[in-house]
């Protein structure tokens, strides 16, 4: 069953981590096949953050290899992940609070328009296009050149969603999104991180609670004291039992054997 | 006083033109105002809001041009019971008007139903400058109520021309800030920069011989380039904050003037006997020049003037369907400012045209400038402004300083790398996200702000052709000071070039006008520090509505 599967879009193999003496990284496998929701769960300190950040180049990897869809990758710079189709929603680093909901959307790729020899900023294109492409993956937004700091905290996730979607990355990593919302907001990050998907990426959704995930990812990987504890597709396993393995590492017996086979 | 009795007098300059429109679109406003409250249009509400909080600022303007006044007209000999009728003409219009506009405008905010975003916070959270521009406006109706000579041609030019250096350097000090750091090194980059350029015209600079002003000004501000460099590398390569760094620098540099300059020492161009420096030109080049400014305006004009009139078209052709508040009062308004665009251009054009035939009348012999006269010499006479006679100061410097706005304030809103500097300052994580180098826009803008303060450096020099070895102490807080009142965020990510432009005419005319109504010049400082304090309270209570 597993050999029909297309290849993996990010697979990263044997992936170990020294800080100094201190093993962050002890050996992780770790996939995300194509429009798949996986849930990256862990304590604090149980190494996820530091997995990610691997992934997404602002660590190199001790021992390890990265494969990005089949092929061997050094990522070894933010840019340079960013260069593949990895984005990643950062908590409180996505926007910038004091400018507009359009300007943030381009920010660091800004359409121009010709002037003589300068580019100039075509700020009717940029707003209309944030607004259609907001629209596009159902987040309405008011009016493209108020400023991000009016927005709710949810307003402002689903923007930064919004933004990976349109610039056709493959890959989206949330880091920890949902942690300081409501139920209510949570709910509509969670219904754009559908869209997402929809939309043929794949997400990471980082998170050391799982009551916040369970709702959308397709499979666990639960990270502990610096291994994986195991893949976990959503159907097998229950919320408490994950809550479970996240708190003690322990799998239960008859997860145990399947995760022999893989 | 008498010739300005003389209502028939022909000579309307632009600052009274200016005026009169401005009065003439405030009156069609207020009346407009008045008709919808009238008639219970909802939409009016808004705008009286605005009216009754414009009109409390002026009349308070009022009272304080009346508090002046009677200090002057008021005999000190006679018993203060006397005098109390006096007083009371003086200062009971301009309370009743601001009583009468504060209730309004307290009744509008309580009771009457205003959305929030049309409110008169949301509206003035929308632009830095807002509030410097009302306050600039506040100030011209005080003074010119207080003083006959305040509103006038004179004292305008004067205070413009002894603020450039200020004006230039605030541009890069905004600018640096709105990207979360600044700079309090560029009052002593000022005086380097400035001793640098006047060395190296008279007696040469790091060891090359006396040289032509041009590459003087070059070396100058390459110079300046290098000093804002290490500025800039400091913070990068230390992360201590730029207000320790450059408090270090701010000391450092000012070495550099003292040293080479000991005991007080003034360099004078004057005492070295050298004639001025002249740049040679053919009139061809600047006759090339002219024509090639002409298209470009040209170009502009065809760029946007069919965009401007299209829309007062539009608007005339569809103002039965038009929804949208005071449609009238857009429109007219939206014609006045379509018109002085095309006028502003067309008169462009034609100064360009006439200029080059008055050129070509000359013949090709070489014409020579005074770079001095170039950088910041008197205008004589500029057409428009009315007739400029010798007493009137204006000086080049202002038109380079209104240019190095337009540019700044350009790149800041239209181009990358102003809101690349936005981002950096607003949110640094969220840039470097998005693939910006932080560090990189912050050298940059420091390298910028430490050059344009070299630019400062070269206009004074240019004007009062003296370096001493304390030049420019104490400017960079003034120029710190001009920024925050015009809306720049200490804290960056927000602000705005022409903001600075309005605060540093805020505290230039404040200190003409004081001087022309009769105060004590060093009451200065103290009126500049209230309005520093009201102005960052102000501020930042509007910011809580962003955020």
């Amino acid at each position: 069953m597993f050999e029909t599967k297309a290849t993996p879009l990010v697979e990263m193999r044997g992936i170990v981590k020294q800080f100094g003496s201190v093993e962050a990284l002890r050996g992780v496998d770790f996939h995300v096949d194509r429009q798949e929701i996986v849930g990256l769960l862990g304590d604090n300190g149980a190494g996820k953050s530091t997995l990610i950040k691997i992934l997404t180049g602002v660590h190199t990897p001790t021992r390890g290899q990265i494969y990005f869809e089949g092929k061997p990758v050094t990522i070894d710079s933010p840019h340079a992940a960013r260069e593949i189709g990895i984005e990643t929603v950062y908590q409180d680093l996505a926007l910038v609070p004091l400018m507009s909901i359009s300007r943030n959307f381009w920010l660091g790729q800004e359409l121009t328009r010709r002037f003589g020899p300068f580019k100039v900023l075509d700020h009717n294109a940029m707003a209309t296009s944030t607004r259609e492409a907001l629209l596009d993956i159902g987040i309405k937004i008011r009016n493209p050149d108020e400023a991000v700091a009016m927005m709710s905290g949810g307003e402002r996730q689903s923007i930064a969603i919004g933004r990976a979607v349109h610039f056709g990355k493959k890959l989206l990593i949330l880091d920890e999104p949902t942690s300081a919302l409501s139920v209510k907001q949570t709910g509509e990050v969670l219904n754009y991180t559908r869209r997402a998907k929809e939309r043929g990426l794949s997400v990471i959704f980082i998170t050391h609670n799982i009551a916040h995930v369970h709702e959308v990812a397709d499979r666990f990987t639960i990270i502990r004291g610096g291994r994986k504890i195991g893949d976990f597709y959503k159907h097998e396993v229950s919320e408490m039992e994950v809550a479970h393995m996240v708190m003690t590492g322990e799998v239960p017996e008859r997860l145990r054997l399947g995760s022999q086979e893989e | 006083m008498g010739e300005r009795a003389n209502i028939s007098r022909r000579d309307l300059n632009l600052l009274e033109i200016s005026a009169i429109i401005f009065t003439l679109l405030w009156a069609i406003i207020c009346l407009r105002t008045i008709w919808a409250v009238w008639v219970r249009d909802k939409r009016g509400w808004p705008w009286a809001q605005w009216i009754s909080m414009l009109t409390a600022l002026v009349s308070l303007a009022v009272v304080f041009a009346g508090a002046i006044n009677i200090q002057k007209t008021i005999p000190a000999n006679g018993s203060i019971a006397d005098n109390i009728p006096a007083a009371i003409e003086l200062l009971a219009p301009g309370l009743a008007m601001f009583l009468a506009a504060t209730a309004v405008y307290r009744y509008l905010t309580l009771s009457v139903d205003i959305s929030a975003d049309q409110s008169v916070r949301n509206q003035l959270a929308k632009s830095p400058s807002a509030g410097a521009i009302i306050g600039l406006v506040t100030l011209v109706v005080a003074f010119s109520i207080a003083s006959p000579l305040f509103f006038e041609t004179r004292a305008i030019a004067s205070a413009l021309s002894t603020n450039v250096t200020n004006g230039i350097v605030a541009i890069g000090i905004t600018l640096l800030m709105i990207s979360g750091e600044f700079d309090l090194s560029v009052g002593s980059i000022y005086g380097a920069s400035s001793l640098i350029f006047i060395l190296a015209l008279t007696e040469g600079a790091f060891g090359l011989p006396p040289m032509h002003a041009v590459p003087a000004a070059v070396v100058a501000l390459l110079f300046a380039g290098v000093l804002g460099l290490i500025n800039g590398a400091l913070l990068i390569r230390t992360g201590i904050p730029s207000f320790i760094v450059t408090l270090g620098t701010l000391l450092a540099y000012r070495a550099i003037t003292l040293v080479t300059l000991p005991e007080g020492r003034i360099i004078r161009y004057a005492d070295y006997r050298l004639p001025d420096p002249v740049i040679e030109v053919s009139p061809f080049v600047l006759i090339a020049l002219l024509v090639l400014a002409g298209l470009i305006l040209l170009y502009f004009g065809y760029r946007q003037l069919p965009r401007l009139w299209g829309d007062v078209l539009n608007r005339i052709r569809n103002f039965r369907e038009d929804q949208s508040a005071f449609r009238d009062v857009q429109l007219v308004a939206r014609t006045i400012w379509a018109a002085i665009f095309t006028l502003a251009i067309v008169g462009l054009v034609i100064g360009c045209i006439t200029g080059s035939i008055d050129l070509l009348g000359r013949g090709s012999d070489i014409i020579a400038l005074s770079f001095f006269d170039i950088a910041n010499g008197r205008i004589a006479s500029i057409p428009f402004i009315g007739p400029l006679d010798a007493s009137i100061n204006l000086r080049t410097g202002v038109i380079w300083w209104f240019v190095l706005v337009v540019i700044f304030q350009f790149i800041l809103t239209n181009m990358k790398y102003g809101g690349f500097s936005f981002a950096v300052g607003g949110n640094p994580g969220a840039a470097r996200a998005q693939g910006i180098s932080v560090s990189r826009v912050k050298i940059t803008n420091f390298i910028i702000c430490a050059m344009l303060a070299g630019v400062a450096g070269i206009a004074n020099v240019s004007r009062v052709g003296s370096v001493g070895p304390n030049l420019g102490e104490g400017l960079e807080l003034e120029v710190i000071a001009a920024s925050v009142i015009g809306g720049t965020l200490l804290s960056g990510g927000y602000g705005s070039i022409f903001g600075a432009l309005l605060g540093v005419l805020i505290f230039g005319l404040l200190r003409t006008g004081l001087v022309l109504v009769g105060m004590d010049p060093r009451v200065f400082y103290g009126v500049q520090g209230i309005i520093i304090i009201v102005a960052v309270v102000i501020n930042t209570a509007v910011r809580r509505v962003r955020t």
